[in-house]
């Protein structure tokens, strides 16, 4: 995956791709990613679009819902980190799939965001996956 | 400790187990009522918690170990509390704070109770009050919150956790206890567990985490206990902790090595003193001693002074009877090795009886914060000069009088919130402890800065009582009118006191300041405050005087109090309405002939010249008239207990070493007297 430097983090918004099966839950995840000064730049309702998506846009993060029709975010998440181990994926799911999250985590998962949120727990989850984003491209 | 039944002891070892119990005991509330105390408005509530509930948990394994067990289940109920406290189940608040303060009293209660060998009185009340607590912040209170909260972490290592623990201080890594809470809208704790666990390696090494994160236990606990080997400082630590959606709250302490928390924090240096004064009750190199021994050592060592002077008499005696006698030299020499070693014994024994003043200032907090709330005021307390050291004798006595200032202080000193906001002063009263050291004086002073004493209104009240003429009190300065509050029966209020327990006046602060040779003095200006000033000389049991003869009458001043020696012409004297006075300079001070003012018979009033001590206050001179100055001791001090002597300008006696007896005049008393202050009861 092409690095970000850091002139360029400076000047240009982080780059989103949603991957949710409901217009409500992209709508609302939308306003919370633009509420910290990121843009979306793709959204998928499906497990299988958001691979697609996720190989064409190549977003700094992918917010993937955990249960979707077609093909589950489970899934969608390991195919896309078998091909791109860098991919960075918060999980968000309801109540009831715990089991799902915690293997979403143990497969490289950055963190999960349980529904119902409140826009502005959402946000801080979001905006602290992206600081360790900023340390790990400073690193390198 | 074991249970004592259980074990073979004599009673001695019994009665000296219960004393090191009943000591540290109070010393712990003491600690207890500090902590709580700052409990409120503090930033670091979570490692103050901590203290107070490791003082709980003392004092819970100790009184059960000596058989008190109704205390014993106080302080485990006391437990539950803080527990409660720490799981956020109960608010922190004022009402926390008043709880722990009542628990604070009645575990003293019991524990005097148990020391003079009275029944326990009702903890029960205690208990019960407690639970009423937990029902009235609608916990429903469990018993038992062992599963939230196991045993602490450093207490249940695994012998290969104890290993570890050891490599890593031998690799000078910090050790760290951490307590993570989950945040409350994580809904998921056992996801979180997993993000926690890939967080974990960036803090540090692992030691211990309970409950494991992969344990389905997770799901039922409100804290994570970690233990972890860190090269980073404590709050790049507590902030990598912080993991938003997971985690909520954060507490962190270093693991010292003595096994012993050692609460580190940056913000409240006093807590840290507080917890190091607990942590400082147990290392090897301190010894606890049982006061009176100490006293008597003072007095043995008193006893040689005066038998050392003893010597040097006899040593003149000797010189004159047989001036040519080549041993005298030699007698003269191991005279003065001993005045030099007696001295130097001297003063490690006064070393050993010193004390911070910390010990009585640290009921202040209390003391004050009852008072204000008491009497509606907002009052704050500022101290200063805690570390000060005094000798033990003037802390076990000051702590009733300067509670007595204090509470004057408040009740009538500081005014209301409105009425200090009327008059363009800052809402809240201060009122400002401090001690100091002087020269050979020790300083206490209580300020406040509320309304001030009107010279006025107790000139009013003096002679509303009859405790003055009219005539009398026209020739009385405002100044010297301050020291009516210190007239017995001059105080209305004399309402038995919460704090102290009984009621006392001014007088009888004054009474014991003077006990212990010391002075009060007032300073006082309208609308801007009062500030109560104490003297004492630094030792209570040996001083320097200056001796001299007034008529018949062998006499000593404390060389403290003395300003110079003067010699002055009998027509110098001036008479001033009745009095005599001596021009000083550009000053005029009162002349007083202590022959007559005490019926010494008058030796030498025909001279033309006559020797003058002029001594002070630190407020007032006076000159005192002398028959002949017989030079500079040094004095162990005898209390004068029998009232034979019907002065209070005694105050003391001591024997010299030819065995005559010397009388230690009280300046300040005498001071008082000469200024004018004439009334039937001083």
């Amino acid at each position: 995956m092409e690095m970000r430097n850091k002139e360029e983090t400076a000047v240009s918004p982080y780059r989103f791709l949603i991957v949710d099966d409901s217009v409500f839950a992209r709508k609302n995840m939308s306003k919370v990613v633009e509420m910290i000064g990121a843009v979306v730049v793709g959204e998928a309702t499906t497990g299988k679009e958001g691979i697609e998506q996720y190989f064409k846009l190549k977003p700094d993060l992918v917010i993937m819902d955990v249960s979707m029709p077609e093909m589950e975010g489970l899934e969608a998440m390991a195919k896309i980190k078998e091909r791109d181990n860098d991919a960075r994926v918060i999980i968000v799911s309801s109540m009831g799939y715990q089991e799902l999250v915690k293997k979403a985590l143990i497969l490289g998962a950055k963190h999960f965001i349980s529904k119902p949120f409140d826009p502005a727990k959402a946000a801080e989850i979001i905006q602290f996956v992206l600081k360790e984003i900023k340390t790990v491209n400073s690193e390198q | 400790m074991e249970d004592l039944s259980q074990l073979q002891l004599s009673e001695e070892d019994i009665k000296s187990l219960k004393e090191t119990f009943y000591q540290q005991a109070v010393e712990l509330i003491e600690s207890l009522v500090q902590e709580t105390l700052s409990l409120e408005g503090s930033k670091d509530i979570g490692s103050k918690l901590k203290t107070i509930k490791r003082i709980f948990h003392t004092l819970k394994g100790d009184s059960a170990s000596i058989g008190l067990k109704e205390l014993s289940h106080l302080t485990h109920r006391a437990e539950d509390l803080i527990q409660a406290v720490e799981n956020k189940s109960v608010d922190m608040d004022g009402d926390v704070t008043d709880i722990l303060l009542r628990i604070a009293d009645c575990m003293s209660g019991a524990i005097d109770a148990s020391r003079t060998g009275k029944e326990t009185p009702i903890t029960a009340v205690m208990m019960g009050a407690i639970d009423d607590f937990f029902k009235a912040s609608g916990t429903g209170f469990q018993p038992v919150m062992t599963g939230k909260m196991p045993v602490p972490l450093e207490h249940s290592l695994s012998e290969y956790e104890k290993l570890l623990l050891s490599d890593f201080r031998r690799q000078e890594k910090n050790i760290y206890i951490a307590t993570l809470w989950f945040s409350k809208d994580c809904q998921m704790k056992s996801a979180g567990a997993v993000i926690i666990s890939q967080h974990l390696p960036c803090l540090g090494d692992v030691i211990k985490v309970h409950p494991p994160l992969d344990s389905s236990e997770v799901e039922s606990v409100d804290t994570i206990g970690l233990l972890i080997a860190s090269a980073m400082a404590r709050d790049d630590v507590k902030n990598l902790c912080n993991i938003p959606g997971v985690i909520g709250d954060v507490a962190i302490e270093e693991l010292r090595e003595e096994g012993g928390l050692a609460v580190v924090s940056n913000d409240i240096a006093e807590s840290t003193r507080a917890s190091a004064k607990i942590a400082a009750a147990s290392p090897t190199g301190t010894i606890r001693v049982e006061s009176e021994k100490v006293d008597q050592i003072m007095n043995l060592v008193g006893e040689l002074i005066v038998g050392r002077s003893m010597i040097e008499q006899l040593l003149s005696e000797f010189e004159e009877r047989f001036p040519r006698e080549e041993l005298i030299s030699r007698f003269a020499y191991a005279n003065s090795f001993i005045e030099r070693s007696l001295s130097d014994l001297q003063r490690s024994v006064m070393k050993v009886r010193m004390l911070p003043i910390d010990r009585v200032f640290k009921r202040f907090p209390r003391v004050v914060r009852d008072l204000a709330k008491a009497s509606n005021k907002d009052v704050r307390l500022v101290i200063h000069g805690e570390d000060t050291e005094v000798d033990k004798g003037l802390v076990d006595v000051i702590g009733e009088p300067l509670i007595h200032i204090v509470r004057n202080a408040i009740d009538h000193g500081i005014e209301t919130v409105e009425e200090r906001e009327a008059s363009g002063k800052d809402r809240q009263g201060i009122i400002a402890l401090e001690a100091y050291h002087q020269g050979n004086d020790i300083v206490i002073e209580v300020r406040d800065d509320g309304r001030g004493i009107d010279p006025k209104r107790l000139k009013e009240k003096v002679l509303e009582k009859g405790l003055i003429s009219q005539e009398e009190l026209e020739k009385i300065d405002d100044k010297a009118a301050i020291d009516f509050i210190f007239l017995p029966g001059f105080s209305t209020a004399k309402v038995v006191s919460e704090v102290s327990g009984r009621g006392v006046g001014m007088d009888v602060v004054k009474a014991v300041v003077e006990g212990l040779r010391g002075s009060v003095n007032i300073k006082t200006e309208a609308g801007r405050g009062t500030t109560f000033v104490l003297r004492f000389p630094l030792t209570l049991a040996i001083i320097k005087a200056i001796l001299f003869n007034a008529g018949e009458r062998l006499l000593a001043i404390p060389l403290g109090s003395v300003k110079e020696i003067t010699r002055v012409f009998t027509k110098d004297v001036e008479l001033v309405a009745g009095r005599e006075v001596l021009r000083m300079r550009e000053s005029v001070i009162p002349l007083v002939r202590l022959d007559e003012a005490m019926n010494l018979g008058s030796a030498g009033r025909k001279r033309s010249k006559l020797f003058v001590i002029i001594v002070s206050n630190g407020d007032r001179d006076i000159g005192i008239a002398v028959n002949k100055l017989l030079g500079e001791e040094e004095l162990f001090i005898k209390a004068i207990n029998d009232r034979w002597v019907s002065t209070n300008i005694v105050g003391g006696a001591s024997i010299l070493g030819d065995g005559k007896v010397v009388l230690i005049l009280n300046v300040d008393a005498i001071i008082k007297k000469a200024s004018g202050v004439k009334i039937s009861n001083f």
